[in-house]
């Protein structure tokens, strides 16, 4: 359902306003609204509130210290003992004591303190990953390196050559000699399976004909870091040996200074980020709000259920000289009332699906409660087998305390996690009632089906004559083709339910708010529903009435669509007779759950064709994966169908999303 | 030849609605994909609109179970 909410006027003494504001915070209820935006006699006299130099000098000091500070906090690990939101709370408190000038000095000193040891790590771990580029190479060349004595006039240079072009070397040796009449030598060896590497060594003053000679024959050089270049070959490459293997132990102390940094200050600086954001927001909101000569005036919406507190609060603690009224709201004001739902546990999680479309609009119905009672039956009706419930059950069980223990702030998650909690058991009840449990497998184990493919267990109710009203209900009904009529006609009744409960709603939503025309495109709706049930009710069930409810019900869809056209015009009476098609596409609940059960069926049969022995082991394994990726699929599609017919075939019927969503003014609160 | 003729029907009632859905999801895709580059937040709606042909391949499936149901046992 939704929140009443009622529309408030805050007016108090200038003076007491940056109190008031900060109370409002705490108390986190109102919805504030933009007085200048109002129009009319009422508001005429006021003049918005305006950022003066001072307090947009405050503003910018704000900014910039939660930059600075936002920036520590990012390079900060958190502690693995997290604080408590009550530990970070009384920290919160004691910066509302402080000055500005305080907090920055505050922020100035943990900059000092981390600001080097930061810029240092980050030294360290980019000469660290250029180094390791190094490392393969230097593994490579080092053992050849080792074995070359270079005096001061000589300088070498290090070559990589594939395998299959070994032969090159000889062509380089041979120019090489030419080029430096004779003063050089080659090293080579066989690194590993596909590489040969080679060290030139020359006199120094051939470098520029020996590096122009390599340039030209596009030959793979190993190339050194620039402040290396010039040091012989060996010698560098000791040089990055020694200084790859120092790094990681100081990059070790650096991260182990910064830990104990984070540990001993880590809940202050969240605590300060929570503060700073608060302060600018509180800023920010100045502008919304209306003033004359001597008072501030806030206008906004609160919760009516939280008015008198808030009314109370305010009056006691400015001892009167701040007044909260509760005003009648215009037609033309309530299309901006915010929206904010309040549902029951069991329902709420189901409100996820506000992730998807706005909530509701204020004034019309809230259909969570739609959403909570057919999601589950239609995610239980398509998946529906005992063995897949009590897995997802255990999973959702899982993923909650996985979450819980991490703390997440996802709301999608949290909420998704407790519809598939609810699915779960809705899975289950209908598992029992097609008796399933991973497809047919306790069937199969206990062959309990004859030679036609019919259960031969005898249940509660047992199976009719026709074989067709029997418990379980066979999905597959390889040999009772009823079966298959009477699950169709279940699913156009579910739609029919839903449909009628969609259409309902959107009717005394119609009634509410005297809109004549959608209240009689809705009837026609209705009647046309009702006009099909007549008809194929009486077409597969009541069979003696067929002569007369047949015409009836035409009578009745026919009348239904001419309502239809009435209300909502050509588009509405078309839809009407589009309704027909919305009802077939419950038909979707079946066909999934069909396929569901047929691919269970497919991991049984295939887990079951690798005999015995050790064999079995792998059947078995088989068949979970395939259960595996049913279970998959068994969730993602009924929840995409399930949200189809909520939305495509329910909400099209009646929803009017909401235009301005509740935002209580607030403290974060750690968000 | 029933039987043939029976099979025949079967496959094409999930076949064609089947490359039904998957030209229309290509289609859909593309552009949900191409808007969703443009606003994450539009993530929920991709969902549901790529959904939204399915109908065709599921009530294909259905059709197609149906006619083999009309197979001589």
């Amino acid at each position: 359902m939704l929140l009443t909410m009622s529309k408030v006027e805050i007016v108090g003494l200038k003076t007491l306003f940056f109190q008031v504001l900060e109370t409002l915070q705490d108390l986190g209820s109102i919805h504030l609204e933009d007085i200048t935006k109002r129009r009319g006699p009422r508001y005429a006299d006021l003049i918005p509130m305006e950022m003066d130099p001072a307090l947009e000098e405050e503003r910018n000091l704000l900014q910039n210290l939660a930059m600075r500070n936002n920036a520590i906090l990012s390079e900060l690990m958190p502690p693995e003992q997290k604080a408590s939101r009550s530990v970070i709370d009384e920290k919160y408190k004691e910066f509302q004591g402080k000055t500005l000038g305080e907090i920055g000095s505050m922020v100035d000193e943990e900059e000092s303190a981390t600001k080097e040891l930061i810029s240092y790590k980050n030294e360290l771990e980019v000469e660290l990953s250029r180094l390791a580029k190094y490392e393969p190479i230097i593994k490579k060349v080092y053992p050849l390196a080792s074995k070359v004595t270079t005096t001061e006039q000589y300088t070498s240079i290090a070559l990589l050559i594939e395998e299959r072009y070994k032969a090159v070397l000889d062509y380089i040796e041979g120019e090489l000699e030419r080029i430096t009449g004779g003063q050089c030598d080659v090293f080579s060896a066989r690194v590993d399976e596909n590489t040969h590497a080679a060290i030139l060594v020359f006199h120094k003053r051939f470098s520029e004909q020996v590096h122009n000679f390599l340039a030209t024959e596009n030959v793979n050089q190993v190339r050194l870091p620039s402040e290396l270049a010039d040091k012989p070959y060996d010698e560098a490459l000791k040089e990055i040996e020694t200084r790859y293997q120092e790094i990681p132990p100081k990059l070790r102390k650096v991260r182990e200074d910064l830990e104990e940094i984070s540990n001993k200050w880590y809940t202050t600086l969240v605590a300060l980020k929570d503060y700073l954001a608060d302060r600018i927001e509180s800023l920010n909101a100045i502008p919304k709000f209306g003033q004359s000569g001597h008072v501030f005036v806030i206008t906004g919406w609160i919760p009516t259920e939280k008015v008198e507190e808030t009314r109370k609060i305010l009056e006691k603690k400015f001892e009167g000289k701040v007044e909260l009224t509760e005003e009648e709201p215009g037609h033309e004001e309530m299309e901006d009332a915010p929206s904010a739902l309040k549902n029951p546990a069991a329902v709420k999680p189901f409100e996820f699906i506000y992730m998807l479309i706005n909530p509701p609009k204020y004034g019309h119905i809230d259909p969570t409660f739609l959403v909570a009672l057919f999601f589950p039956l239609l995610f239980g009706f398509m998946l529906g087998d005992m063995g897949y419930g009590l897995v997802l059950f255990a999973g959702a069980i899982f993923i909650r305390r996985y979450l819980k223990k991490k703390e997440s702030k996802s709301l999608f998650f949290t909420l998704f996690t407790n519809v598939m909690l609810i699915c779960s058991i809705s899975t289950f009840i209908f598992g029992i009632i097609y008796f399933e449990f991973f497809g047919d497998l306790l069937i199969k184990a206990f062959h309990w089906t004859n030679a036609e493919g019919h259960l031969t267990v005898q249940w509660v109710w047992g199976h009719t004559p026709n074989g067709v009203w029997g418990w379980p209900v066979e999905r597959i009904a390889k040999a009772n083709p009823d079966m298959f009529k009477l699950l169709l006609i279940i699913v156009i009744f579910i739609g029919v339910l839903h449909m009628g409960g969609a259409l309902t709603i959107g009717l005394i939503d119609a009634i509410r708010h005297k809109e004549r025309k959608h209240a009689i495109e809705k009837i026609g709706f209705l009647l046309f529903i009702l006009g099909l049930v007549v008809i194929f009710g009486s077409l597969w069930g009541l069979k003696g009435i067929k002569g007369v409810a047949v015409p009836a019900g035409a009578l009745m869809a026919v009348g239904g669509i001419v309502v239809a056209f009435i209300g909502g015009g050509f588009g509405g009476g078309l839809e009407a007779a589009l309704t027909f098609g919305n009802l077939l596409s419950y038909a979707r609940l079946y066909g999934i759950g069909l396929a569901s059960v047929i691919l269970a069926e497919v991991a049984n049969q295939l887990g079951a064709k690798f005999g015995g022995g050790f064999m079995v082991i792998i059947g078995i394994l088989v068949a979970g994966a395939l259960h595996a990726l049913n279970l998959a699929l068994g969730i993602l599609s009924p929840s995409i169908q399930s949200l189809r017919l909520n939305l495509v075939e329910g909400f099209t019927k009646f929803y009017k999303e909401a235009d301005v969503v509740y935002k209580p003014f607030k403290r974060s609160g750690g968000e | 030849m029933e039987l043939g003729l029976i099979a025949i029907g079967a496959a094409l009632a999930i076949g064609l609605s089947a490359l039904a859905t998957g030209w229309s999801q290509s289609k859909i895709g593309a552009a949900m994909a191409g808007a969703l580059a443009e606003k994450p937040e539009l993530a929920g709606n991709a969902i549901i609109m790529i959904a939204i042909p399915e109908t065709m391949v599921v009530l294909g499936f259905v059709i197609s179970f149906l006619i083999t149901g009309l197979a001589p046992k």
